[in-house]
């Protein structure tokens, strides 16, 4: 950027602004002269001031930046604004006004109290059109970085130090200043996003051909399943049709051998059936007898002992004693008495019937016995007995014979039935037909396979759709990802071409920068002031300068006297200056303090020589500005200005006046 | 190329002789004015693995 103009209000010892143009051009030096606290060093400090709100070369004790006199002649509690304004012009020649101020209030004679920090602001005028600069420090750091500002304004004693720094100062200038710390940059990035992107390759999908695979399978399974499915449906027409055949060969018997067997199978159902009827009411009947059996013998006896109560009339009866004699002996035989209650033997009861016994078979001629006592009291007993039983048994008795009497004759219906069934299936070729049959059953056994089968397959088949869909989906955004990843290669690959490009290119540079360095600081130091014995400049890679004597020795940068070092240091500063990447206004001030007048003289006359399209600023004593070096500098110089001090010390005010030739 | 007037003409024209294809210079050119012009951006190099995001549309841009 080159510098245009600055206009200084109210700061340290300038009070009344008056706008102060830089020469650039054809005569691109400026010339500030003035005599000691002239206010040289803070015109060099308002311009550090303005861009970057610091004041390195500010001497100590002078901490009111705000004007004595301008506080004078304030009233009390009167703002007071400093502010420096600069305009300068950017490497795209539009004009950049930067303003830095802030805000005193009056509150003693001299004294004031700042109200606030300064502010910043910056105005670009491009176009025609003024722009406020969102950001003002981004756009001072972008432009005219901060840390260069060591490299572009100097005082003389700085001067004097500027090689004898710590050990990196000028590789740090020179790679800011070259814009090597620009490339520098590109690499480390171009190496950041290498790794990201290796890091992105990494990671996408490794997944893909297992994902190929299985969904080639499972179409592969869906082509299978449906032409089985197929197969099946058709061996299935084809087992049914088989069974129609079968059934027909079946029929050609001339009899329906499944009815036949039909029949027979229901009918022996029916008998197996009856059987059970059968047999309940047979267990129902025995079951009534046994319930009923005292009753059922009580029933008997009293009819026989009625009869007998009446046994002379009944004399001839041959038959009724030995059939009395006969169940009494079956009674005692089984421990029971005529009333059903359990007799033990040689009881009372038992020597009862037994004595009956007797009786009966020793009276069985028909002879007329004396036991009405004994037929009484036994007949008491047999009606007390039947009394006890319900009347209707005799009924339901004969109703579960008669019930029996009709199960046996459907039986024997059924077997006739049954017999003639078989016969009708003699007259039939059984043996060709079981086999028919056997081949109808076995089919049947294939359908129902098949058809189960195929329930299977047709669940695959509508399951295949929906999981071929989800795979194609997953297959498709890997696909992409795939796709992604290729991607990723070439930026991995194309940024590690820039990695190792910009690296080659810094390190050509580097080497490039130091080697012009050394040429042109030794070209101008030999023509401004040289040694006899000084062969040449050498700056190493780290940009350290020495010196290369003609005897071989190598010296450091300090070997020369005061003077003559700070030579070296101009012309290295101008050499670093003109391989700079930015264009920079130098400034210096009171460069040539302790150079004696040979040498003042050629500077004047060479360094404008090697400061060639460089815009330069010097400030210099009034005492310096005269003779030779005025006579050998005055063609390149485009504006020169005095600097007087008025008024009392530190209450006073710097005056800007235009030098005259 | 908006900018490239600010870079080092020597580091420019260093880049022109390269022997390398059009797009490779072109993002050199580019990724320089985006260093210079976010130089020392606390914005650009606070991420954790301190890439410049706007790397980015740089490298889609030229990277053929």
């Amino acid at each position: 950027m080159i510098i245009k103009s600055m206009n200084i209000q109210n700061y340290r010892p300038y009070k009344d602004p008056k706008p102060i143009k830089f020469a650039n051009g054809d005569k691109n030096i400026t010339i500030v002269e003035g005599r000691n606290d002239a206010g040289k060093t803070s015109f060099i400090n308002a311009i550090t001031w303005c861009l970057y709100d610091r004041e390195p070369f500010r001497d100590e004790g002078l901490e009111d930046r705000c004007n004595k006199l301008a506080i004078k002649e304030a009233n009390i509690n009167d703002k007071i604004v400093v502010k420096v304004e600069i305009l300068m012009e950017d490497n795209a020649g539009n004009d950049v006004q930067i303003i830095r101020e802030q805000s005193f209030t009056k509150t003693g004679n001299l004294t004031a109290n700042k109200d606030s920090e300064s502010t910043f602001s910056i105005y670009v005028e491009k176009d025609g059109n003024s722009t406020r600069e969102i950001n003002p420090e981004k756009y001072i750091e972008t432009n005219l970085p901060n840390s260069l500002q060591e490299y572009f304004i100097f005082t003389g004693e700085k001067l004097t130090q500027f090689l004898n720094k710590e050990e990196d100062f000028v590789k740090k200038g020179v790679h800011t200043l070259y814009q090597l710390d620009l490339l520098d940059n590109v690499h480390d990035q171009a190496k950041r996003w290498e790794q990201y992107y290796r890091g992105q390759f990494r990671t996408i999908n490794p997944q893909l051909a297992m994902l190929k695979e299985e969904l080639s399978n499972f179409e592969e399974s869906q082509i299978n399943d449906q032409n089985t499915l197929e197969e099946n449906k058709k061996s299935i027409e084809s087992f049914q049709l088989a069974i129609n055949n079968l059934y027909a060969q079946l029929n050609s018997y001339g009899g329906n051998v499944d009815e036949i067997r039909a029949d027979i199978k229901k009918t022996e159902d029916d008998m197996t059936s009856l059987k059970y009827d059968l047999k309940d009411e047979q267990d129902k009947y025995a079951s009534l007898i046994f319930k009923n059996f005292s009753k059922i013998f009580s029933y008997e006896l009293l009819k026989k002992l009625e009869y007998w109560e009446d046994f002379e009339s009944h004399s001839d009866d041959e038959e009724f004693i030995p059939f009395a004699v006969k169940d009494l002996k079956k009674l005692l035989k089984r421990n029971e008495c005529v009333c059903g209650n359990e007799i033990k033997e040689g009881s009372e009861s038992y020597n009862n019937i037994q004595y009956l016994i007797n009786y009966l078979e020793n009276n069985s001629n028909g002879k007329k016995i004396s036991i009405e006592d004994e037929i009484s009291n036994l007949l008491l007993l047999s009606r007390n007995i039947i009394s006890r039983y319900p009347k209707d048994f005799g009924s339901e008795l004969d109703n579960s014979a008669q019930k029996m009497a009709e199960i046996e004759a459907d039986l024997n219906q059924k077997e006739v039935l049954l017999n003639r069934l078989n016969l009708r299936l003699k007259h039939l070729d059984i043996e060709e037909i079981d086999e028919i049959n056997a081949k109808i059953e076995n089919y049947d056994d294939m359908i129902t396979s098949l058809k189960e089968e195929n329930g299977v397959l047709k669940d695959n088949l509508d399951a295949y759709p929906k999981l071929i869909n989800e795979y194609q989906e997953e297959i498709e955004k890997a696909e992409g990802e795939e796709s992604k990843k290729n991607e990723f290669n070439k930026k991995m690959e194309f940024c590690k071409d820039i990695k190792n490009i910009s690296k080659t290119l810094y390190n050509e540079l580097s080497v490039k920068i130091y080697q012009d360095l050394g040429e042109k600081v030794t070209e101008s130091y030999k023509t401004i002031h040289w040694k006899s014995d000084y062969q040449r400049v050498i700056v190493d890679q780290d940009f350290n300068v020495t010196i290369e004597k003609t005897d071989g020795d190598i010296v450091s940068a300090s070997d020369p006297s005061t003077g003559s070092r700070n030579v070296l240091a101009l012309t290295f500063i101008a050499a670093l200056n003109s391989l700079s990447g930015f264009i920079l206004p130098l400034v210096l001030d009171t460069p040539i303090a302790s150079l004696d007048n040979q040498m003042r003289s050629d500077v004047a006359k060479y360094l404008p020589i090697y400061m060639e399209g460089k815009q330069m600023i010097l400030l210099v004593m009034n005492s310096e500005y005269t003779g030779d070096f005025k006579l050998n500098i005055k063609p390149y110089v485009g504006e020169q200005y005095r600097l007087d001090y008025t008024g009392d010390e530190g209450n006073g005010k710097t005056i800007i006046d235009v030098l005259e030739d | 190329m908006n900018g490239l007037e600010r870079i080092n003409k020597d580091i420019i024209k260093k880049i022109d002789n390269l022997n390398q294809d059009e797009n490779i210079k072109e993002f050199l050119k580019e990724a320089l004015i985006e260093e210079y012009t976010n130089r020392n951006d606390p914005i650009t190099v606070s991420s954790t693995d301190k890439k410049n995001p706007n790397y980015e549309g740089i490298i889609e841009k030229y990277c053929e």
